[in-house]
C-alpha cells in the first residue's frame, strides 16, 4: 500500500469518526432544564397544590360570578368548567340541584378547584413551587387579563381586586393564611357581579 | 369556443363573486351556529316573519352579522313569560338591560313578550365600536292596574357575552316524577314574572280578548325613564 492510499484511508476513517459523533450528539437530548421539570411535590414530599381552604373561603366565588356564567364558563363544553348556584349545576337528578335555586354546594367548590388547577395542572404547580412568583404564565390568568386570545375578552385588571386576590392565594403556602390586604381585595372581589 | 374578451371576463367574475357571497354572506360557517339554528326548527306559518316571531327562541343566534337575519342584527333580544312555562307572554314589560359602561337601555315587550335592541341604541363604546360593553345586568317590569309599582324581578348575576335572553333561558325538561319544573341543572327556565302558575293567574289574570298579533298596530307604553 502506497503512503499515499493509506493517508488517504485515514483522513477518510478521521471524517467518518467526527461525522459519527457530531450525529450522535445532535440526537442526543439537550442537557435539562430544571424549570420545565414535571413537578408533583415538594422537595420535602408536601403537596404542591394551591390552597384549598383559601380558594373556597376566598377565591371562588370570584370566579363563579365572574367567569361561571352559563354564555362563558359555565358550560359542560368548556376546559375549564365552573359550577355554581346562579349557574350549571352538578348534574344528579337525586341532589335537585337547580340553577339559580340554593346555595353552591361544597362539592361544586370542589369540581371547581379540581377543574381550575387542572387547566395547566405541572405549570400551577411550578407557581406555588415558587411561592406564587410570575403568576401571569398561567393562562387562567393571562387570558382574562387579555395578555392572550380570550373569547370572553379582557375581564380582570392587573391590579384589580380580582387579581390581587387570586395571585396571592397562589402565593400562600399550605395550610397558610391571606394578609389583611389580599383578605380585603378578596372582599371587594366578591362584590363585583 | 370564442375566447372571452376582457370586460366580459370581468363581468363574468363579478357574476362569480355576488353568487358565492349570495351563498355565503349571511350564512355561517360555523357548525355549532348553523346546527343550533336548525335545531329551532321552522317557522310557525300562522305568524309572519317579524317582531311577533319565535317567542322564546335565542333570537340573537339568527339576528347576529353570521346568521340568516344578518341584515337585522341584534345587540340584546329576547321574550318575556308571565308564568313559569312559558305558555302566556308578557305584554307592555319594561327589560332593562345596564352594560358595563353604565349606559342603560330600557325597551318595552309587545303581546308576544318580544323585545329587541339593536347595537345603535346603546350608541359606541369607549373602544368606538357601536353596541353594549359586556358584562350586562338586566331585569323587567310590568306595571299592573291598581299596582304602579308592579311586578320587578332583577337578574342577579350577569350576562358574559350572549346577547340571547333564551340562550340561557329554556324551559325545563319536565321533572322524573312527570311534573313541570321552573328550573333545571343547566338553565333557570325561561324569564319570567311569576315563579308559580297559581301566582301568575292571580296576578295578571288571562284575557281571552288577547289576541296577539292584534289586528291594529300594537301601541307599546314607553318606559317611565324615557318620558322625561
Ligand atoms: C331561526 C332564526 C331566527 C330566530 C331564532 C329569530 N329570528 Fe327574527 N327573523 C329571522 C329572519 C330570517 C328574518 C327576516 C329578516 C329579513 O327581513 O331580512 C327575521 C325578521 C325579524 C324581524 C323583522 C325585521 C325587519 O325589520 O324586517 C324582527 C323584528 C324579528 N325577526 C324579531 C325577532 C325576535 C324578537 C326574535 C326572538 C324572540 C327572533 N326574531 C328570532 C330569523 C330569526
Ligand atoms: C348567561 C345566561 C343568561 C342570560 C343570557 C340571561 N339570563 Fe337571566 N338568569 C340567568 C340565571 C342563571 C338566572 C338565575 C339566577 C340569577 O338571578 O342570577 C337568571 C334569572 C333571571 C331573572 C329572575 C331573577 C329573579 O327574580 O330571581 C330574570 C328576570 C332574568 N334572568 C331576565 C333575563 C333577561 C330579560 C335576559 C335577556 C336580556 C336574560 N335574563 C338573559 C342567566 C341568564
Amino acid at each position: 500500500m502506497s503512503v499515499f492510499a493509506s493517508r488517504a484511508l485515514r483522513a477518510l476513517f478521521v471524517v467518518a469518526t467526527t461525522s459519527t459523533v457530531a450525529v450522535a450528539a445532535a440526537s442526543c437530548a439537550s442537557v435539562p432544564d430544571v424549570d420545565r421539570l414535571t413537578i408533583f411535590a415538594a422537595e420535602d414530599g408536601g403537596s404542591l397544590e394551591p390552597d384549598y381552604k383559601i380558594y373556597r373561603a376566598e377565591v371562588d366565588l370570584i370566579l363563579q360570578q365572574q367567569c361561571g356564567t352559563f354564555d362563558c364558563h359555565g358550560q359542560p363544553g368548556r376546559a375549564y368548567r365552573v359550577y355554581s348556584s346562579r349557574g350549571l349545576r352538578v348534574f344528579n337528578p337525586e341532589a335537585g340541584l337547580r340553577s339559580g335555586l340554593g346555595e353552591t354546594t361544597e362539592d361544586e367548590v370542589r369540581y371547581n378547584f379540581q377543574s381550575l388547577i387542572s387547566v395547566q395542572p405541572e405549570e400551577t404547580r411550578r407557581v406555588v413551587a415558587r411561592n406564587g412568583q410570575n403568576p401571569d404564565v398561567l393562562i387562567f390568568l393571562s387570558k382574562p387579563l387579555g395578555a392572550e386570545r380570550h373569547k370572553g375578552g379582557a375581564v380582570i385588571g392587573k391590579g384589580g381586586p380580582s387579581y390581587e386576590c387570586i395571585t396571592a392565594w397562589l402565593a400562600a403556602p399550605l395550610g397558610g393564611q391571606l394578609g389583611p390586604n389580599a383578605l380585603k381585595q378578596c372582599a371587594t372581589a366578591r362584590t363585583i357581579r | 369556443m370564442r375566447k372571452l374578451s376582457l370586460p366580459e371576463r370581468s363581468t363574468t367574475f363579478l357574476g362569480v363573486a355576488v353568487v358565492v357571497l349570495a351563498m355565503f354572506g349571511g350564512c355561517s360557517l360555523d357548525p355549532v351556529q348553523n346546527g343550533s339554528i336548525q335545531a329551532l326548527g321552522d317557522e310557525d306559518p300562522a305568524i309572519p316573519q317579524g317582531k311577533y316571531h319565535r317567542a322564546g327562541q335565542p333570537c340573537v343566534l339568527c339576528h347576529s352579522t353570521t346568521g340568516p337575519a344578518s341584515d337585522k342584527p341584534f345587540a340584546v333580544a329576547g321574550t318575556v313569560f308571565v308564568d313559569p312555562f312559558g305558555r302566556r307572554p308578557s305584554k307592555q314589560t319594561w327589560v332593562r338591560v345596564r352594560d358595563g359602561e353604565n349606559r342603560q337601555v330600557c325597551k318595552t315587550t309587545n303581546c308576544k313578550g318580544n323585545f329587541f335592541i339593536t347595537d345603535d341604541e346603546f350608541g359606541s363604546s369607549f373602544d368606538g365600536k357601536a353596541g353594549p360593553a359586556y358584562p350586562l345586568l338586566v331585569s323587567v317590569h310590568r306595571s299592573l292596574p291598581g299596582n304602579p309599582s308592579g311586578k320587578f324581578r332583577a337578574m342577579q348575576s350577569h350576562i358574559g357575552r350572549d346577547g340571547s335572553c333564551a340562550g340561557c333561558h329554556r324551559p325545563a325538561p319536565p321533572a322524573a316524577d312527570g311534573k313541570a319544573v321552573v328550573a333545571s341543572f343547566d338553565t333557570p327556565g325561561v324569564v319570567r314574572l311569576y315563579e308559580t302558575e297559581a301566582e301568575a293567574k292571580a296576578g295578571i289574570p288571562e284575557d281571552p280578548n288577547d289576541v296577539c298579533p292584534p289586528a291594529a298596530e300594537e301601541v307599546l307604553i314607553p318606559c317611565p325613564e324615557d318620558l322625561q
